[in-house]
């Protein structure tokens, strides 16, 4: 734990283990522990460094009643077949709650006759992307530069999020030098599907807006783009839900789901 | 039962091969196995459940499920994970905190110290001569903390307060209350790798 990255995700992962990390905070880090085995490493690590405070002074006796009460109830489990297998995550780490409130999101944004989110409103909803988040999303690309074939020199990142709870929606990261951008799905809504996650970049006085690319949907995967252009001084990335299959480039024509900003990464080196 | 091993140390600490044995024929669905199991641990595990719980039925019902999820996960028990006994208080205490955060405040009786149990932090832990040697490491590092946040740090860990619970306890604003866990925790890490 020497860089300031490492120390960042370390205590983040003490938190966790210690159960401070609450609401937003605990649902965007068990999103990302559920697919990063470094910080699922971290947490581990915690867990068995603080283990040692289970060993409690005083002692309690459960009632004589509960040990027949649970072997009732891992009887009816075998009896009735249920899925006794273990989860996937690991076994101490308490990722059971990673996808709560999933279903609001997928029904506000599949609803029909959304309104239409125009670019204009993103000046007001920028700034809500947390210095945590962009650490996050920063820890997110060193593991996806990891796994990548495609080598990419990230200058910069943008957590997408929901512009109306500020869930996490995307990873953006850019390479202007050689004019690709990544893109990452932390945990987008579904989608019907006949519809695409399409991104868009603002023009730096954020008068107008330049298509980027489609986006992947399953959670954890990336796609790489080359791009004709990316504008230096941007600062705001955005994504629109269109008409599957092709690029849209004369604006959204549909809701704009979610919005970032956009942070050089050696502002946060 | 079957005893291939002395089940506790000089200690009164239970052996971690003979857990490890019995959560192996757990996985292989074998009920004495588990019921000797939960004779050896079940104290263990409810008393960290009732320290965040505070309510004895409440506790119950997290230990049902604690021992529950024990049976179903068994088999993915590694020691890479850590001793079984560790494995397990984990999943326990994993299960008091979802509890704690589903109901997202403590009712009224649940915010006092249970009598006579929790007046200091010296009652959260066991002192250190009696701790075993595994705990021992992070009982010299938390000493090394400034008190505030190795108070912070224990009792969120011990009793599940939250940063909000915290801060009103102490009357300290809940930023403060979250510096002093960070710089706790950063400390707390070098000390520990600094030991082992």
């Amino acid at each position: 734990m020497n860089s300031p990255d490492e120390r960042w995700w370390s205590v983040r992962a003490g938190e966790y283990v210690l159960g401070t990390l609450r609401g937003k905070d605990l649902e965007l880090f068990e999103r990302i522990l559920a697919h990063d085995t470094s910080i699922q490493a971290e947490v581990a690590r915690w867990e068995q460094q603080l283990t040692g405070l289970n060993e409690t002074p005083r002692e309690f006796v459960p009632g004589e009643h509960v040990l027949p009460q649970i072997l009732q109830r891992v009887r009816s489990l075998n009896d009735e077949g249920a899925d006794t297998n273990p989860d996937s995550a690991p076994d101490s780490i308490s990722v059971e709650s990673k996808n709560t409130g999933d279903n609001q999101s997928e029904q506000r944004v599949m609803k029909p006759g959304a309104p239409v989110r125009k670019f204009q409103v993103w000046p007001t909803l920028a700034g809500l992307a947390t210095a945590a988040s962009l650490v996050l999303g920063l820890l997110l690309v060193q593991q996806t530069t990891k796994q990548t074939t495609l080598p990419l020199s990230v200058d910069g990142l943008a957590v997408v999020l929901s512009d109306e709870d500020g869930k996490p929606f995307f990873l953006v990261e850019t390479d202007y030098g050689n004019l690709r951008v990544r893109v990452t799905a932390l945990a987008p809504p579904s989608l019907d599907e006949s519809r695409d996650f399409q991104l868009w970049q603002a023009l730096p006085d954020r008068s107008s807006v330049r298509p980027v690319a489609l986006l992947p949907e399953e959670p954890g995967t990336s796609r790489t783009f080359h791009v004709d252009s990316l504008i230096d001084g941007s600062d705001l990335f955005g994504v629109s839900i269109e008409p599957v299959g092709a690029l849209t480039t004369s604006g959204p024509t549909g809701p704009v789901v979610a919005h970032g900003d956009f942070l050089p990464k050696r502002n946060i080196d | 039962m079957s005893n291939t091993l002395p089940v506790k140390d000089g200690n009164g600490q239970v052996h971690d091969q003979r857990l490890t044995e019995l959560l192996a024929r757990c996985n292989q669905g074998n009920e004495s196995a588990f019921e000797e199991l939960y004779t050896l641990c079940s104290v263990q595990l409810y008393s960290v459940l009732v320290r965040i719980l505070r309510i004895e039925a409440i506790a119950e019902e997290a230990l049902q499920d604690s021992f529950v999820k024990i049976w179903q996960k068994a088999g993915t028990y590694t020691p890479a994970a850590g001793t079984p006994m560790a494995w397990m208080s984990t999943l326990a205490r994993n299960q008091a905190l979802d509890q704690l955060r589903r109901r997202s405040t403590r009712e009224a009786n649940e915010s006092a110290d249970l009598p006579g149990y929790i007046d200091s932090i010296a009652d959260l832990a066991k002192p250190m001569h009696e701790m075993s040697e595994d705990a021992r490491p992070l009982i010299q590092c938390l000493e090394k903390l400034p008190e505030h946040a190795r108070n912070c740090i224990v009792r969120a860990y011990c009793e599940g307060y939250s940063h909000e619970e915290l801060s009103a306890q102490v009357d300290t604003p809940v930023s403060t209350i979250k510096s002093w866990i960070r710089r706790g925790l950063i400390s707390l890490r070098r000390c520990l790798d600094e030991l082992s």
